[in-house]
């Protein structure tokens, strides 16, 4: 079973934009969401789509919310594929990270995960507890762990490994195989 | 300051060479509605680009309202040609008494490309992100010219942020269409790069109250909510002015931002202690719509 679909944003983009290096603006961002959409037509559930930023310097506010935010609602409300961002522009990433932090302040948690450090030292984007920034970082070295491995690992209790868990999974951040083992996206 | 009796020509005082000076030429804006023919400008010696977008909205408003156009008269040959490298007049606001010759213009050469000439933000998204998308395009291009006093690897990609946020506003929320212009220039022994955009349109305060319930003291207390966190009235959360500041804060540059009769300034540059230096204003002579001028100095 394939279990990644990795998309070029900027091949994307390249329909819509010709060889712009940067992706602006709300139209632009609805477009290229509902090229996205119509290319995960062939996913499978569970699958995670890694969208690789390579050539794109910015992306602004409104094509984050437009394209990125709308698909990790899509995958918080659908459940059927994890998304996953690779090779974003520092920029970019100031940039993601304001728009989220935007959506907190109205108690809207969301956290997305990239393949590459980021200028805040995590592998994600978006605000973590202390223990949920613990267990993100033990399962994505481990890559498959138990709630036992868990505990063990970080010291957690039982009560708060389990919450903590339950949050990552419900933030689309780790998924869960056979039940019991949790693997990073 | 003016002639006695109707359609005087006013003379515009020396006042263009700063944003906070223009609060005297705003100041002048009702004798000009009421009673302007025309404007001297005879006295200015230095025009910077956040006066010469304020200058042209003064115009469209004066057009708008009176139905004819400003005469600009007595215009200094060196502000002549400046306005004209910027392409002040194509917006076709002003009745200028003649063209410069050929012969007086300033080349539009490689070495001239620390600019962008005046460009007008359209109110209609469709033709507002195409007129964006090919400001960005040419930004990228004389970017490093632009920036060539404080060049660093992502600037160009800063700048293009702060482009692309001020821009969309424009069209999302004035209601109006808007003047975007970018120079460095010297003054003294700094370098100034200004990056200003303005509108006519319904000013921020409005465009919170048509939209958003937020309760604030004043106008001036307003726009600094909406520059230091995430709030828009656009969306239910978001922010786009929040995300400018953040941008210029961490550029150690300035902001400034006028709407109405208010106006915010966040200074990033001499920063010591952490705290930002953020002034607000009130009670100041109303002018339509919303002016944002970004700066850096080296």
């Amino acid at each position: 079973m394939r279990e990644r679909m990795e998309v070029k944003v900027d091949s994307l983009s390249k329909q819509i934009t010709k060889n712009n290096p940067d992706l602006i603006t709300r139209p632009v961002g609805r477009r290229m969401y509902k090229k996205l959409i119509d290319k995960m037509d062939i996913i499978q559930e569970g699958e995670v789509v890694i969208l690789d930023f390579e050539k794109i310097k910015v992306i602004d506010s409104s094509f984050i919310d437009e394209f990125i935010v709308k698909l990790l609602s899509d995958s918080v409300k659908t459940e059927q594929f994890y998304l996953k961002l690779r090779k974003i522009s520092d920029i970019a990433e100031i940039n993601i990270s304001s728009v989220i932090k935007s959506y907190a302040q109205v108690d809207k948690k969301i956290v997305v995960m990239t393949e590459d450090i980021c200028l805040n030292n995590n592998f994600y984007i978006g605000e973590l507890s202390s223990s949920e920034h613990d267990a993100i970082n033990f399962i994505r070295i481990n890559q498959r762990v138990s709630l036992e491995d868990l505990i063990a690992g970080t010291g957690m209790s039982e009560e708060s490994a389990e919450k903590t868990l339950e949050s990552l999974v419900d933030l689309r951040l780790v998924r869960v195989q056979d039940k019991y083992i949790y693997c990073a996206v | 300051m003016s002639d006695e009796g109707q359609n005087n020509i006013i003379t515009i005082p020396n006042r263009l060479n700063d944003p906070f000076a223009f609060e005297e030429i705003i100041s002048q804006q009702n004798e000009i509605l009421e009673h302007g023919k025309g404007l001297d400008l005879s006295r200015v010696s230095f025009v910077e680009p956040f006066s010469m977008v304020n200058m042209l909205l003064l115009g469209r408003y004066f057009l708008r309202s009176r139905g004819e156009k400003l005469d600009l008269v007595n215009i200094p040959l060196s502000i002549h040609q400046y306005l004209s490298r910027m392409d002040f007049f194509k917006h076709g606001v002003f009745n200028v008494p003649e063209p410069l010759h050929e012969r007086f213009l300033l080349r539009r050469s490689q070495a001239s490309m620390r600019l962008m000439e005046i460009v007008e933000i359209p109110n209609k998204e469709r033709e507002s992100v195409r007129v964006i998308t090919s400001v960005i395009e040419e930004f990228r291009k004389r970017g490093s010219q632009i920036l060539r006093f404080w060049m660093h690897g992502e600037l160009v990609d800063y700048f293009v942020t702060v482009i692309s946020e001020l821009c969309q506003n424009v069209f999302e929320h004035s209601l109006d269409s808007g003047y975007f212009a970018v120079q460095t220039y010297a003054t003294g022994r700094e370098n100034i790069c200004r990056l200003v955009i303005g509108d006519s349109g319904v000013g921020i305060r409005q465009s919170f109250e048509n939209k958003k319930p937020i309760d604030f003291d004043t106008t001036a207390s307003l726009i600094e909510m909406a520059l230091t966190t995430p709030i828009s009235s656009k969306r239910d959360f978001g922010f786009g002015l929040c995300q400018v500041n953040t941008i210029i804060e961490r550029l150690k540059g300035t902001v400034y931002i006028r709407s109405g009769d208010a106006s915010v300034t966040g200074l990033y540059r001499n920063r010591k202690d952490g705290k930002p230096f953020i002034f607000l204003k009130n009670d100041l002579d109303d002018f339509n719509g919303t002016q944002i001028s970004i700066s850096l100095n080296a």
